[in-house]
């Protein structure tokens, strides 16, 4: 006599009970502390792989997966995810590929590097554990800055996954209803504005607030165009000393030889959680 | 006529019984098999009844046999019923026969040892148990193959906390979904072993022992294309010839198409050549090439395909999925 077939609800909520009870943690910089999260299902794997297919100038789908799938992983009850910031988000994305698939890494060597180099295949394997623990141990932080030029002042902080997500939206808009050829530079510069503009957080110009999440992506273009380019300059600063810090991490040294080594950089898109 | 002789195989250390296969059954294979491209899944349903006909195994256990058992099986039979030797000819060669040894076949598939090969996967108190397809599963898997068909294909059951899910039993949609809900460790756990058991596989060409036979293949793998050459090589497809055979017997034999259908192919090659035998000994002989019987041949030898017309072997095909 057959076994009657199990219920599928009953396997999903088993399934369920797995993903909790098999959580990690990852540290969030922003709240100095570790958060706990469930496993990456295969389906959000899968999810992350898509956005490969579709790649565009900033790898926007991307971004919107891996927040999507921090803000659903995230078992932190009395944790809003959508407040952890883009930094959280990218220690997120080592430890979960370290957690949920392998600490090992392969990085692919070009017929130059293996020349130069002396490496015996036409790939390095890198256990990125280790890599993690020693950035981390250097306890980064990325603290919210003033910036006062003349009568106008900026505020750069961080931004958080809530303003990450809705800056890229209106980015992805814009730029799917604007695609001709033509427009491409305004395109690039517009991308490169909206990433800037994530990162400042407050404007006061002549003493009046300008509140730029209330605004459309067009207008906040518009009014950082017409901010004082100095006051700019102090923004750009603050995400590139942001963006050294953290390609620290992004960076990993290759031991090649006693005293060569090879940089290989992590890549910040699915292609990283290949096996 | 019905013989009651009774042989036993082992397969995976389970005793099979079988009767020796009759001349109906081989122009049952011979018409599933003729032409160059013959229909898979009419060749399969057709072998999955003659050998319910012919073991002690009811259908539903003969059609969920793996495939490296289920060639066993045909091994065992086919060397019982007509012998372990193919005699083939090669092309740049054609007087020479070269001697293929289905045993040899046998102790290529038992190599695999497919117990360690699947062995189970754990991962953070989850089990997988691996299986290796149905001959039914692999003709599939050219008609629609995704990772996951062959990931479906291989998975028996998971087990998560003494939980066991027996994915045989559910629907394709029901398995994606739950290989959608496992942890991505445990999906590249699954596609590591894929990886190897095809990998395995795609090793085993079963004329690799023959010295002769250097420039030819006949993979052992996932692909149903090769699985069907292979049996061709094992039952051939001379169709047309037996007919005639058949015919000749009956018209001279005074024997009913009914009796020799009914005979084991070693009673029906001995009629044959005993009436070839009396027929030379009177005036007028048998044209032996109408006939398609090796005249010279000695009656030891019950080998019917010991004729040139043995089909061909194929050079390397890759696995398709």
């Amino acid at each position: 006599m057959s076994t009657p077939a199990p219920d599928i609800n009953d396997i999903l909520k088993l399934l369920k009970d797995f993903e909790t009870s098999h959580s990690y943690t990852v540290y969030a910089p922003s709240l100095e502390k570790e958060l706990t999260y469930k496993q990456l299902t295969t389906q959000q794997l899968k999810s992350l792989y898509k956005t490969s297919i579709n790649t565009n100038l900033l790898n926007l789908e991307f971004n919107q997966v891996l927040n999507n799938i921090l803000k659903e992983n995230c078992l932190e009850k009395e944790i809003d995810a959508s407040k952890l910031t883009v930094y959280d988000k990218l220690l997120f994305f080592i430890k979960t590929r370290i957690e949920c698939i392998s600490s090992e890494i392969k990085f692919n060597l070009t017929q130059d590097e293996i020349d130069a180099f002396n490496f015996a295949e036409n790939s390095v394997t890198v256990d990125i554990k280790e890599h993690l623990q020693k950035f981390l141990d250097k306890k980064y932080q990325f603290t919210k800055e003033t910036f006062t030029v003349n009568d106008s002042q900026i505020i750069c902080e961080l931004p958080n996954l809530e303003i990450d997500s809705k800056f890229e939206n209106d980015l992805n808009t814009a730029t799917i209803s604007d695609t001709t050829t033509d427009n491409f530079a305004n395109i690039v510069g517009d991308t490169f504005i909206n990433e800037v503009t994530k990162y400042i957080s407050a404007i006061r110009i002549n003493n009046t607030d300008i509140d730029l999440l209330a605004c459309d992506f067009k207008t906040r273009i518009e009014i950082i165009k017409a901010c004082p380019a100095s006051l700019i300059k102090n923004a750009l600063n603050y995400i590139e000393a942001y963006k050294q810090k953290i390609s620290e991490l992004l960076i990993v040294n290759i031991q090649a030889n006693k005293d060569i080594v090879l940089t290989k950089e992590i890549p910040y898109d699915a292609s990283f959680y290949n096996v | 006529m019905d013989s009651n002789f009774v042989n036993n195989a082992i397969v995976n250390k389970d005793n099979i019984f079988y009767k020796e296969l009759k001349v109906k059954h081989l122009k049952t294979i011979y018409k599933c098999l003729f032409g160059d491209d013959p229909n898979t899944n009419v060749v399969i349903r057709n072998l999955n009844n003659i050998l319910c006909e012919l073991t002690s195994l009811p259908l539903s256990k003969i059609e969920a046999l793996n495939f490296v058992d289920y060639f066993l099986l045909l091994f065992e039979l086919r060397c019982t019923s007509i012998g372990n030797i193919i005699s083939a000819e090669l092309p740049e060669t054609p007087n020479y026969k070269l001697q293929i040894n289905i045993y040899k076949f046998t102790e290529a598939l038992e190599k695999i040892k497919t117990n360690e090969l699947l062995a189970v996967d754990s991962i953070d108190n989850i089990k997988i148990h691996y299986r290796l397809p149905t001959l039914l599963e692999v003709n599939k898997l050219i008609e629609n193959n995704t990772v996951e068909d062959i990931y479906i294909t291989l998975l028996d059951k998971i087990v998560i906390k003494d939980i066991e899910i027996d994915l045989k039993q559910l629907d394709k949609k029901s398995i994606i979904t739950i290989l959608e809900k496992l942890p991505a460790k445990i999906t590249y756990t699954i596609a590591n072993k894929a990886y190897i058991v095809l990998d395995k596989f795609n090793e085993i060409n079963l004329l690799s022992y023959i010295p002769e036979m250097v420039e030819r293949c006949l993979y052992f793998n996932f692909n149903i294309k090769n699985l069907i050459l292979l049996l061709k090589l094992l039952f051939g497809d001379q169709l047309l010839s037996l007919y005639e055979n058949i015919f000749a017997l009956c018209k001279m034999g005074n024997f009913t198409p009914e009796y020799i259908e009914n005979c084991t192919p070693g009673e029906y090659l001995l009629f044959h050549k005993k009436l070839e035998q009396i027929r030379s000994q009177q005036t007028a002989p048998i044209q032996s090439s109408n006939l398609n019987i090796n005249t010279n041949s000695n009656f030891d030898d019950i080998n019917p395909y010991n004729s040139p017309d043995l089909p061909p072997i194929t050079s390397r095909s890759e696995f398709t999925p």
